[in-house]
């Protein structure tokens, strides 16, 4: 789904904050989602939507007139996301990481094998460097156009194609080792998983 | 680097695997989202004051000031001000100084005893001194500004020059005149009615002055110039002083008159050397001399 928030706006002379409750409507989905797959499990994806989402209210002008208003909204969620793994890193050093209860970004209808790669994406994922996860995440699993990430990181273009290209190169390999790994310690054959 | 293949395209068993596992949690849909949690976000974006705070802040307030006071000194901190110069100024002397921290010196003498820091400026009728942490004497008469510089360096300002006095030396200013030698030269008979006296020469001279006539002016006249000699100045202004309201119009009189001039000259007596100058001019029109008074005078009179 595609809003031109600022063209909406303009037309029906909307007031900021309407404008962003658009935007709200629009991309609070996938934002989520996004945000949750950039951050890990461990954190709260309505609390990262909210505080993306805060931001914008915050800086409404920027967003409205952002070329891409998704875009900018994914380069908040990015930030947002790291600032937090940071944290709860810091928190878990200190022993004062708490386990909440979060409420699944997934949709439930999902299959059993789309639970199955979400799982082992995520595994893999958090492997992966921050620079190398932002652009697998916002490229494969979220669907944004190369333009958009470029502009949501704020990188040529040229640097979101290079990040990727290493940054698929690292999934496969790291996939690879974990199962071998799983492979050795479940007794399974490889073929069966690849079914 | 241009835009990447699909993943699905990939040739390798590595990415083939990767990009179907990708493939599968990218087709995962978004769980749909409570859109009445918008109110909580506007909420949220406004910014609020938590007052549970104020007691943690002003505890921690409060600490630092006791923290503050308890490392505080005892003592307030002493100010240290600069040396202010010492100024010590003769009984007669005019001066004062100007809320620019200049003094201004008319007349008599002072001393700048201390200017261990900051800068002294002196202003006289004649010219500025300026110093820095010197020690310096300066004096001010009619005829001038005397600099004797004790320690350090003083530089002296006129409209259009400039002059440094250095430690131990002395500087007066306007400089004396230079006297033409025929004036300076200026040589009359002694008497010789002394050459043959007992006591000493002086004596019969001063003898010889109360007398009358011929004598009595040369008497005075040599006297003048042997107390010149001598350095007693006022003697030697005295006698030929005493030689002209005597005998205005004595053999002598042109010789007394530019005794006088070229010893006031010498005393920076310049205004009382500008009458005795005039007085020859008058008296004297065609004497020979006249030119070098005329010259002399005219130098005096540009002071």
């Amino acid at each position: 789904m595609t809003v031109q928030p600022l063209a909406m706006a303009a037309a029906s002379e909307l007031s900021p904050t309407e404008a962003v409750r658009r935007l709200y409507v629009a991309h609070a989905a996938e934002l989520r989602l996004g945000a949750a797959r950039l951050a890990g499990k461990d954190l709260d994806p309505d609390d990262l939507l909210q505080e993306v989402f805060m931001v914008a209210l915050r800086k409404s002008h920027d967003v409205l007139n952002a070329d891409s208003p998704r875009a900018w909204l994914y380069g908040v969620a990015v930030k947002v996301a790291a600032s937090r793994r940071r944290t709860a890193k810091v928190r878990r050093f200190f022993g004062f990481d708490e386990v909440a209860e979060v409420a699944a970004p997934e949709s439930p209808t999902r299959t059993l094998d789309q639970r199955d790669a979400s799982k082992q994406v995520e595994r893999v994922l958090a492997k992966l460097s921050e620079k190398k996860r932002e652009v697998l995440v916002l490229y494969e699993l979220q669907g944004l156009p190369g333009e958009e990430i470029a502009a949501a990181l704020q990188v040529p273009l040229k640097t979101v194609w290079t990040r990727l290209f290493h940054a698929r190169k690292d999934f496969a390999a790291e996939l690879a080792r974990l199962d071998v790994i799983e492979q050795r310690t479940s007794g399974l054959p490889q073929e069966r998983r690849h079914g | 680097m241009d835009e990447l293949r699909p993943w699905a395209e990939a040739s390798d068993d590595e990415g083939a695997r990767a990009a179907k596992v990708m493939a599968l949690a990218a087709a995962i849909a978004p769980a749909p989202v409570d859109l009445s949690r918008w109110d909580e976000v506007v909420r949220a974006s406004r910014p609020a004051r938590d007052w549970r705070l104020a007691p943690a802040f002003a505890a921690s307030l409060a600490a630092g000031i006791a923290l503050v006071l308890w490392l505080a000194p005892g003592a307030p901190p002493v100010a240290v001000t600069p040396e202010a110069p010492v100024l010590v100024a003769s009984a007669n002397a005019t001066w004062t100084q100007l809320p620019s921290g200049v003094v201004r010196l008319e007349a008599g003498r002072l001393s700048v005893q201390r200017a261990t820091s900051g800068r002294v400026v002196l202003e006289t009728p004649h010219a500025t001194l300026d110093s820095s942490r010197a020690r310096f004497l300066a004096e001010v008469t009619a005829g001038g500004t005397t600099v004797t510089v004790l320690e350090g360096e003083v530089v002296l300002r006129t409209a259009g020059q400039t002059r440094a006095v250095k430690a131990g030396q002395t500087l007066v200013w306007p400089p004396t005149p230079s006297i033409p030698a025929p004036l300076s030269a200026v040589t009359a008979p002694s008497t010789s009615v002394c050459d043959d006296a007992a006591g000493s020469r002086l004596d019969c001279l001063r003898l010889e002055a109360r007398g009358d006539g011929l004598t009595a002016q040369a008497a005075l006249y040599e006297l003048g110039v042997l107390e010149a000699r001598q350095g007693n100045s006022g003697d030697a202004l005295a006698a030929w002083t005493t030689s002209l309201a005597r005998f205005p119009d004595g053999v002598l009189h042109p010789e007394v008159r530019l005794a006088l001039l070229v010893e006031l000259t010498r005393a920076r007596r310049f205004t009382e050397a500008v009458a005795v100058a005039q007085g020859f001019e008058a008296a004297c029109a065609t004497d020979p001399r006249v030119g070098d008074v005329q010259a002399l005078r005219r130098s005096l009179e540009a002071r």
